[in-house]
């Protein structure tokens, strides 16, 4: 009898010891998840030439047509990163030349962006969710590559 | 150069290409800056509405600042020499005590005050050399904070940076 309630009682208390380790990552004695930033990149070609704007422009067509005399626009290439603090992503631009861009810092202000463009401007952005980045690059093919970055996260 | 020292510069016809171009951006979005530019215009209406009435009757209006200026002392000089009884001849380079006399005369005293008051403006509208104090036109290199751009690096290349909405940022190299 003795015997039987000690297998009982060790049994119990295995019983709540795993149940407690189970309910361990829901009681945050888990580590934090890794911040990461999604970004939606994307390459357009504007020009100051009569035009249609393509499927995917909209907004970037309208948000610098007025101050920038753009009245075509084409999306070239897209691509979405996944990012991890101080992981590098990259894209090549049609004329060859590449932008990469690095997630420094991601809190409760927003996120800081280090944007590299090759031959062109690099820059350090503290951006919002869904906040556009617009950077308008070298000219090609008769009009400006233009790269479009939006973040989420 | 300063906000207000831009404001002139564009009101007295100072600010060619992008900086004209930017300058009018922004009066198209500032109900303030326009009302500060109607005040430079009012005040430069005034300034030359003195000037005319400072000019001698008859006498032709003077093209430059200058040209006021002297017209002004000539008139000084016409005024002291009919209370004193002598000539109207070219004055000493040293002012004699009855210029000073002169000087407490209203009409005197109008017309210097109008001609420093044009001075005064003619030297505020010239570019002063200083910091930019918002990203619109950023220099080669340099921490641009205050907007969303906290830096940027062109490598010497001319770039035109658009931060001003809450959801926008553009940054634009200027093509060569």
């Amino acid at each position: 009898m003795n015997r039987m309630v000690g297998v009982g009682s060790v049994s119990r208390s295995l019983v709540v010891v795993l149940f407690a380790i189970s309910l361990a990552p829901s009681a945050g004695w888990a580590a934090e998840p890794a911040k990461r930033i999604d970004l939606d990149l994307a390459v357009s070609q504007v020009s100051s030439e009569k035009g249609e704007v393509g499927k995917g422009c909209q907004r970037l067509y309208a948000e610098i047509k007025a101050d920038l005399r753009v009245e075509s626009c084409q999306v070239v290439e897209r691509k979405k990163l996944s990012l991890g603090l101080d992981e590098v992503g990259a894209m090549e631009l049609p004329n060859g030349r590449k932008l990469q861009v690095r997630p420094l810092v991601i809190d409760d202000r927003g996120a800081l962006i280090a944007v590299d463009l090759e031959g062109g401007p690099k820059a350090d952005m503290r951006v919002q969710p869904g906040h556009l980045v617009v950077i308008g690059a070298q000219r090609h093919a008769g009009g400006k590559l233009v790269v479009t970055m939006e973040p989420s996260f | 150069m300063s906000g207000r020292d831009e404001l002139e510069a564009y009101y007295d016809g100072e600010l060619r290409g992008l900086a004209r171009w930017r300058m009018e951006r922004r009066l198209r979005g500032s109900p303030s800056l326009r009302a500060e530019l109607e005040q430079l215009r009012a005040l430069g209406e005034e300034v030359r509405e003195q000037q005319r009435a400072a000019a001698s009757p008859g006498r032709p209006r003077p093209a430059d600042l200058w040209g006021a200026l002297e017209g002004s002392l000539t008139a000084i000089d016409a005024q002291v020499a009919a209370e004193q009884g002598g000539s109207t001849s070219r004055r000493p380079a040293r002012p004699s005590p009855g210029f000073f006399q002169a000087l407490r005369r209203p009409a005197a005293l109008g017309a210097l005050a109008a001609s420093a008051l044009a001075l005064l403006i003619v030297l505020r509208s010239s570019p002063v050399e200083g910091p930019a104090s918002e990203v619109t036109e950023a220099p080669s290199s340099a921490v641009v904070g205050g907007g969303n751009v906290r830096f940027l690096d062109t490598a010497g290349a001319p770039v035109l940076v658009l931060d001003q909405a809450d959801d926008v940022t553009v940054i634009w190299l200027v093509d060569s």
